[in-house]
């Protein structure tokens, strides 16, 4: 516990583009509420002091994208009671995964030069992959509201709720005109709920960036793209570009483009 | 539609007296109503149910399984579960909830007048079933031999052992039969096995035997294909189904059940249902 | 008898800037390709020539989401919007097709009954209908398949179509009739000449719409059909994604949850709607579900929908407003499903079930 009997709390980023991170300060009209329930005792991006821990909860932003990540997150684990997992990089590896596509010689190559020896670069892979996740908070970036649901949960000692249904659900009851149906790659039906539908009610298409739904019907989302016109490799990459953990889930497997 | 003002969702308070840890799980909670002309007036059958409501945090049903002559108190078991129950676990005496309801249609008690009466639970199933024992028990003079068999797992789990053991001796003499087994601890210093098993130490007449049953589906297939073996007449085997819940007033479509032939809400039409509904419409267990 | 009226097309403009005072009005408004009810400032937006609308009128009478009480967590306190909904303004609702009409008609019944919700019944009471009869099918209804072209009552007014320029006009209620008298003008009463040009319309109607599935026998048909293998191939397309459950217009189904506010003094009880398509829609705490599989969820939806309602309140619960083919991702369609699974007589019988 922190002072005052609160919840002591730190957050930390991994390899990603903090925008998470970025998004909890942006909560800016709940900012000084969450500072009531919790005490924020690491937070380098935000605070000078930081606390080495322990921590009643820990969030996690970042993919692992290094050998020294991997101590780094654990260590973070061992000293944290609960351990949330923040954004698309943190829960299914998120867009620094594009690399996972390639050959990691070759990348660490292009981008740093001939001597890159000293270039500490694995897999990408989600948090999850190395230490013992209690809660996700997906999307790219995590949404504010589930953030506040948790906090307000692990304060109250309750489950968090999540919506356990793909975005077409929240996207049909704001009566979006769907954009499959307007010749769109949207991946609408096999993602995650709890983004209110944000990119659809704004005429971009699902990208996906929440993971997938509980028991996604992948196959047939493959059948529907392909019908407006997708190439497998298309689909492909809408499938791995927020979530290339994804490629590691035998339901995907199974699938032929 | 007459707009009469009072809401389908309104809650009574009630007070939380005392509570009681039954197994690790389950702890008996025992409330009382608020109001004193509603804690006069309230009235329920065994078998219903009741939606608890912590305010912010949730609604959910639970049976009532105090006996249906206590005017004004009722007792609830409750499994810590879930989001709300959990939330209820951490109650001290003195609180408030919100409870409305009575809901379901409850066990037919009048319709077992003159019969001998078996109650059969199993794990949870206790708690209604509790109900409908301590009616019959307060009701005496309108039943012939009552049985109750309780089984659990575990013997840390088995409900309200304590309180059956208690009452075992006075009840012998007025031709109740307790019965309680394990069916997978064998540290239990007590009987061991499924209900089916202990049926030779039931004292009730399969010729003119009422059975409430709840537990859990399987078990009501092992004792429908027992009962029905043993000459137990179907119509009047009854069991109580369990299912999501949200709105307690058949509205919100969570505890529908059946799909081709016949349709029910557990909470309208049920929560008790006699054997030919559960054996003839697919899908209820 | 109730007499009849007729009005000109064209004063629908009109009709909405008198009821302007008295009413917030409701209609179908373009949404980009598509057609949505909205409300109505401009009375010019109105396009009373629509097919169909993404969502039905249930979200009227059932909002997506709504709040039913705040609680005061300091003071222990609960208030039930129910004043709120008493103080709002009356509403107007226009253009609803028969199929929608019936819609409303079976929520009435879910909404009623022994236990009355006042959410619901409040708006309801609030809320003035116009209908209009559809003379022509629209891309993806089937209403004449499921007898719901045609309706008697569930309207205030009811406007038919006649002589290409006017509307028959029907009155259902002493609502419907106290709209006619807000804009006098705008109506006269009917003659034998409109009479007749409302009988054509209707026999026009008769032609046009395509009678696509026989119901005749469904309940045996279904039944009969609980194992058949088109389940099987629609459960590969359905993604469960509860599009078909939103845009429905006799789907009801809803989740009740607790909010609190992140500074713990206070939270809400809201409702919204949900699916039966939802994995943890049948799912108990301790972790069973009872229709674990998509494929179970998509079937006991058409069940409870074809088969199931018309035990409970006596109806078939479908209007065949088309709606849900036309949201769904894989382009299911219940009207084709109905008319595969209406040839089971022809089908032999494999083995002993």
């Amino acid at each position: 516990m922190g002072d005052n009997g609160k919840p002591s709390v730190g957050i930390f980023g991994l390899t990603g583009c903090a925008g998470c991170q970025l998004n909890i300060l942006n909560i800016e009209d709940h900012l000084l509420d969450i500072l009531n329930l919790v005490d924020i005792t690491t937070w380098v991006m935000a605070k000078q002091e930081n606390s080495e821990g322990p921590w009643d909860v820990a969030f996690v932003e970042g993919s692992v994208a290094k050998k020294s990540e991997i101590e780094r997150v654990k260590k973070i684990r061992e000293k944290s009671g609960v351990l949330v997992a923040i954004g698309a990089c943190a829960t299914h590896g998120g867009l620094p995964g594009l690399r996972n596509f390639r050959d990691i010689s070759e990348m660490t190559q292009i981008v740093y030069g001939e001597n890159n020896d000293h270039i500490d670069a694995i897999p990408i892979k989600p948090v999850s992959a190395y230490v013992d996740v209690d809660y996700e908070l997906p999307g790219c970036p995590m949404e504010k509201t589930e953030f506040l649901e948790i906090v307000k949960s692990l304060v109250m000692g309750k489950r968090p709720y999540s919506a356990q249904y793909s975005v077409c659900g929240e996207c049909k009851a704001l009566e979006n005109i769907c954009l499959l149906k307007e010749g769109k790659f949207c991946m609408g039906p096999v993602t995650q709920a709890g983004c209110n539908a944000l990119c659809p009610s704004n005429g971009a298409v699902c990208e996906g960036c929440r993971g997938p739904a509980p028991e996604a019907n992948w196959a047939a989302e493959v059948k529907i793209l392909k019908k407006i016109g997708a190439t497998p490799e298309d689909v492909r990459r809408k499938f791995l570009k927020y979530c290339p953990s994804v490629a590691e889930m035998p339901e995907f497997k199974e699938l032929e483009f | 539609m007459v707009d009469t003002g009072k809401s389908v969702y309104d809650t009574h308070k009630c007070r939380l007296l005392r509570k009681y840890d039954l197994t690790d799980m389950e702890t008996l909670f025992l409330f009382r109503f608020e109001d004193p002309v509603v804690a006069q007036d309230w009235r329920f059958k065994p078998g219903q149910f009741v939606e608890v409501s912590l305010l912010g945090l949730g609604e959910v049903p639970i049976s009532i399984c105090s006996s249906a002559r206590r005017m004004g108190f009722f007792e609830l078991c409750i499994r810590n579960a879930g989001r709300v129950t959990s939330a209820i676990h951490k109650l001290t005496p003195g609180s408030l909830v919100g409870v409305r309801g009575p809901y379901g249609n409850g066990f037919p008690m009048d319709q077992f007048h003159g019969r001998d009466l078996l109650c059969v639970a199993a794990g949870l199933g206790m708690a209604p079933l509790r109900s409908v024992f301590l009616y019959a028990i307060d009701n005496r003079w309108q039943f012939g031999n009552i049985t109750i068999i309780n089984t659990a797992k575990y013997g840390p789990e088995l409900l309200f052992e304590k309180e059956l053991e208690a009452m075992k001796d006075i009840a012998t003499a007025e031709n109740i039969a307790i019965v309680q087994s394990v069916t997978r601890d064998p540290d239990y210093p007590g009987l061991h096995g499924r209900a089916t098993e202990h049926m030779e130490k039931a004292n009730v007449d399969p010729d003119n035997c009422a059975v409430a049953m709840c537990g859990p589906p399987a078990m009501y297939r092992g004792m429908f294909d027992y009962l029905v073996e043993k000459g137990y007449d179907p119509r009047y085997i009854f069991v109580t189904l369990e299912r999501r819940m949200k709105c307690g007033v058949g509205k919100c479509g969570h505890c529908n059940i059946g799909t081709a032939t016949s349709w029910k809400y557990v909470c309208k039409d049920g929560p008790v249902f006699d054997y030919y509904a559960i054996t003839s419409i697919p899908g209820l267990i | 008898m109730c007499p009849s009226y007729v009005m000109n097309q064209g004063d629908i403009t009109k009709l909405i800037e008198s009821a302007r005072d008295s009413f917030d009005i409701f209609g179908p408004v373009k949404k980009r390709t598509k057609h949505v009810f909205d409300k109505i400032d401009d009375p010019a937006q109105i396009e009373m020539d629509y097919d169909s609308t993404i969502l039905s009128p249930r979200k009227f009478f059932q909002p997506p989401s709504e709040v039913m009480m705040t609680f005061d967590l300091e003071e222990k306190s609960v208030d039930d919007t129910l004043e709120n909904l008493r103080a709002e303004r009356p509403r107007l609702l226009l253009a609803v097709h028969s199929c929608d009409l019936n819609g409303i008609l079976l929520l009435d019944k879910v909404f009623g009954g022994e236990y009355v919700d006042h959410y619901y019944n409040i708006r309801r009471d609030k809320t003035t209908i116009v209908g209009l009869n559809c003379l022509e099918p629209c891309e993806y209804g089937f209403c004449r398949s499921m007898n719901t072209h045609h309706v008697v009552e569930g309207y205030d007014l009811f406007l038919t179509p006649i002589d290409g320029d006017r509307y028959f006009v029907q009155v259902g209620t002493a609502k419907g009739e106290h709209l006619i008298h807000m804009a006098e003008n705008l109506f006269t009463l009917a003659e034998t000449g409109d009479v007749q040009s409302f009988k054509n319309a209707l026999k026009h109607k008769q032609e046009a719409l395509p009678h696509e599935v026989d119901l005749e026998g469904i309940n045996e048909y279904l039944d009969l059909s609980f194992s058949h293998p088109v389940w099987d191939e629609i459960a590969e397309d359905c993604v469960n994604c509860g599009a078909c459950a939103m845009v429905c217009p006799t789907c009801y189904c809803y989740d009740v949850v607790d909010e609190l506010d992140i500074s713990l003094t206070s939270a809400d009880r809201t409702r919204k709607w949900d699916a039966c398509l939802f994995q943890d829609f049948a799912l108990v705490a301790g972790g069973h579900n009872f229709r674990e599989t998509p494929a179970a969820r998509l079937k006991y939806r058409f069940y409870h929908k074809m088969r199931g309602f018309a035990n409970e309140y006596g109806i078939i619960g479908c209007t065949g407003c088309g709606r849900c083919t036309a949201a769904c991702p894989s382009d299911i369609s219940i009207k084709e499903v109905l008319k595969r699974l209406s040839t089971i007589w022809e089908v032999p019988v494999s083995g002993v079930k």
